[in-house]
């Protein structure tokens, strides 16, 4: 059974998005009737079709802490709003170096001396500074790596949201902010045109709350995107890939009746 | 089975249906279409001698060396069609998927370089992954663009690779037809060079894999013994997963192990190279009654002392614990092996369950996160392995097998 598991880097290409379409990462999406465009929109409802019962059921758990869900015999019903986060407290192994996020490092304080210098000079808020940098340091956009860590994503500079990711969450732990490695989807609106995406990004504990940090989509306008958060990445060792199938496994069949309140 | 086995591979063999187009050609131009279905009948054979791999046969087509260097052979090969296949064999290479890319993508730049024009496209074309006799290959086309406007250029380059022992066979043909024929030009090729005296193995499997039913790469097993009893295992998987319209990424995987007779782990070693740079390398000893694994994990070093203690089965054993599985009453049981892929720090638990009322499948590998369905043997030997994670289904179908664990 090893072949099998040799192979587990192809599932990274479902978590991909990052201002393209990758061929793994889109889901497929079908819409109610549209009552008002994105911007306007406060809410948005969806009925998540899973591929099996099982992982809708072990995602039913997860999320109904953070989020409004309903599981029933159509599916699982979510309410998502704007900037929707997972609800649980920090925890110290969100403020720590690890193998994911090895934060000593030499390359990773490389790039990390690059953001203190360069967060002196601007009157962006912390935050947006945080997925700014992200955003300018990935000199190589491109889909094709697996799950690189920190380190490498700041020698190397190329990667996808991924490993956008990684560089967020190491910068707003370094700076003393909790912050944690989040994997699932985004649906947003790209010219009139509604798309869901698999998709990582971070949260960072700021001012007593969980906030999102985008690097990959930082330049989007954040009103036309709902963030739908399944899984965090909780191993950070060098077991981190079990992390990333488990929220591979949460991906949806199909966002069903989504519709904008 | 067995006849249902064989017939994959005449297909395979004999035609590209199972190829997969990733671009729809009635979108092209007419004489795109018309190109695309241009055959060459391929008359003439020339002697393919290569003194240091001991080759000495027919090859189709005109074959010519036309440079050599340290650690490769090129050779161009007229066949009758506009442009000559372009052969390698290579004796240094990142793997079938690694290097098969590499030189395509070096290629479409030496085009351009040749056209003194500037590349405005690349686009994944086509891409298959079979069999050669018992010898896996991957094959992939990439459309092109040179310039723009009314001096634009459009061209397809095609290529394929397949290893035998030491050396890579990579085969590129830059034109937009003889697709089939230039597939007869590499099939000879390989099977000109497939004359070394390798070791044969006891036991051999080779699985054809697919994801989201694109034939996207190879896996491979081998299993050799040395004068003592001892069971060397060889493992190699090589993919080539398109992840947009444009980019491919490349993953080679090797992994070789010492295996008592019993099936108990000696050692091992493994190492996957993504993108034409090495990702992970660990290998495992047993030392002081503690299992170490030591090597690096992208670019970082690591040194890990797992916490199971005592043997641990090797690849080879497993294969006697599903097979008693299967032969018992037991509708569950465990497995625990050492898989760096996942997890190097660790040996990770495997529950094995029988599935009952399925044809297609017998025995259930159930990793928390991962599961996975499997059509066993009594050997234990996989014909079909399927998994479905999320909007990803990975399978396995066995394309080869020969002897028995």
């Amino acid at each position: 059974m090893r072949l099998v598991v040799f192979l587990f880097g192809i599932l990274h290409a479902v978590i991909a998005y990052a201002e393209d379409s990758p061929f793994l990462a889109e889901i497929p999406i079908s819409l109610s009737k549209q009552e008002s465009s994105f911007a306007d929109s406060q809410t948005l409802q969806l009925i998540y079709r899973s591929y099996d019962d099982e992982a809708s059921q072990s995602l039913f758990k997860e999320l109904s802490e953070g989020l409004s869900a309903n599981l029933d015999s159509v599916g699982l019903r979510l309410v998502l709003e704007k900037e929707a986060t997972m609800k649980s407290q920090p925890l110290e192994r969100h403020t720590k170096s690890s193998f994911v996020i090895d934060l000593e490092e030499a390359s990773t304080q490389t790039f990390l001396t690059g953001f203190r210098a360069r967060q002196k000079d601007t009157d962006e808020t912390l935050l947006d500074q945080i997925a700014a940098y992200a955003s300018s340091y990935i000199e190589s956009p491109t889909y094709i790596h697996s799950f690189l860590i920190a380190s490498k994503v700041a020698s190397d500079k190329t990667g996808d949201c991924t490993e956008y990711a990684v560089l967020t969450t190491a910068i707003a732990r370094d700076l003393g902010l909790p912050s944690r490695y989040l994997i699932g989807l985004v649906i947003l609106e790209e010219e009139g045109v509604i798309k869901a995406f698999g998709h990582a990004w971070s949260e960072v504990w700021h001012k007593d709350t969980w906030n999102i940090v985008d690097g990959a989509l930082h330049e989007l306008d954040r009103e036309k995107i709902y963030y739908l958060p399944t899984s965090e990445l909780e191993n950070e060792g060098p077991g981190y890939l079990m992390s990333v199938m488990r929220a591979v496994r949460y991906f949806p069949k199909k966002l069903d009746k989504v519709t904008l309140r | 089975m067995k006849f249902y086995l064989s017939i994959i591979a005449l297909l395979l063999l004999s035609n590209q249906a199972l190829a997969i187009d990733y671009i729809n050609a009635t979108d092209f131009p007419e004489w795109f279409q018309k190109s695309l279905k241009t055959e060459t009948k391929i008359k003439k054979k020339s002697q393919l001698k290569i003194d240091a791999l001991k080759v000495n046969s027919k090859v189709l087509g005109k074959a010519k060396l036309a440079e050599s260097g340290d650690g490769y052979l090129y050779y161009t090969i007229e066949f009758g069609s506009d442009s000559p296949a372009e052969c390698y064999v290579l004796s240094s290479f990142d793997g079938r998927a690694n290097s098969l890319y590499s030189i395509l993508d070096g290629a479409t730049q030496d085009i351009a370089e040749a056209h003194e024009k500037a590349l405005t496209g690349k686009f994944n074309f086509a891409q298959n992954a079979g069999i050669i006799g018992s010898i896996p290959y991957l094959s992939l086309d990439l459309l092109y663009h040179l310039g723009e406007g009314q001096e634009k250029l459009t061209g397809l380059l095609k290529g394929y690779s397949a290893q035998l022992g030491d050396t890579l066979q990579v085969c590129v043909h830059n034109e937009v037809g003889n697709r089939a024929s230039f597939f007869s030009i590499f099939e000879s090729f390989l099977k000109a060079l497939n004359t070394q005296p390798f070791e044969k193995p006891f036991f051999e499997i080779v699985y054809q894999t697919s994801v989201n039913g694109i034939p996207a790469g190879i896996a491979l097993e081998s299993y050799k013994k040395d004068k003592d009893g001892d069971v060397e295992i060889n493992y190699e998987t090589a993919v080539l997963m398109p992840v947009d319209a444009f980019s491919m990424a490349s993953s080679d995987t090797a992994a070789k192990s010492w295996s008592t007779p019993e099936g108990d782990l000696i050692n091992a070693n493994s190492y996957s190279v993504e993108n034409a740079i090495l990702s992970f390398s660990y290998s495992l000893n047993y030392e002081n009654e503690t299992w170490i694994a030591e090597g690096e994990s992208q670019g970082k070093e690591q040194r890990f002392e797992l916490s199971h203690k005592g043997p641990l089965p090797s690849q080879y054993g497993s294969y006697f614990i599903s097979s008693d599985f299967l032969k018992s009453d037991a509708k569950e049981t465990n497995l625990t092996m050492w898989m760096p892929e996942i997890d190097p720090s660790s040996a990770v638990t495997t529950k094995l369950r029988k599935i009952s009322n399925n044809k297609e499948v017998n025995v259930e590998f159930d990793l928390g996160v991962i599961n996975m369905k499997t059509q066993l043997d009594k050997h234990g030997v996989a014909s079909l392995v399927k998994m479905q994670q999320g909007p990803v289904e990975i399978q396995l179908h066995a394309v080869h097998q020969e002897g028995k664990p």
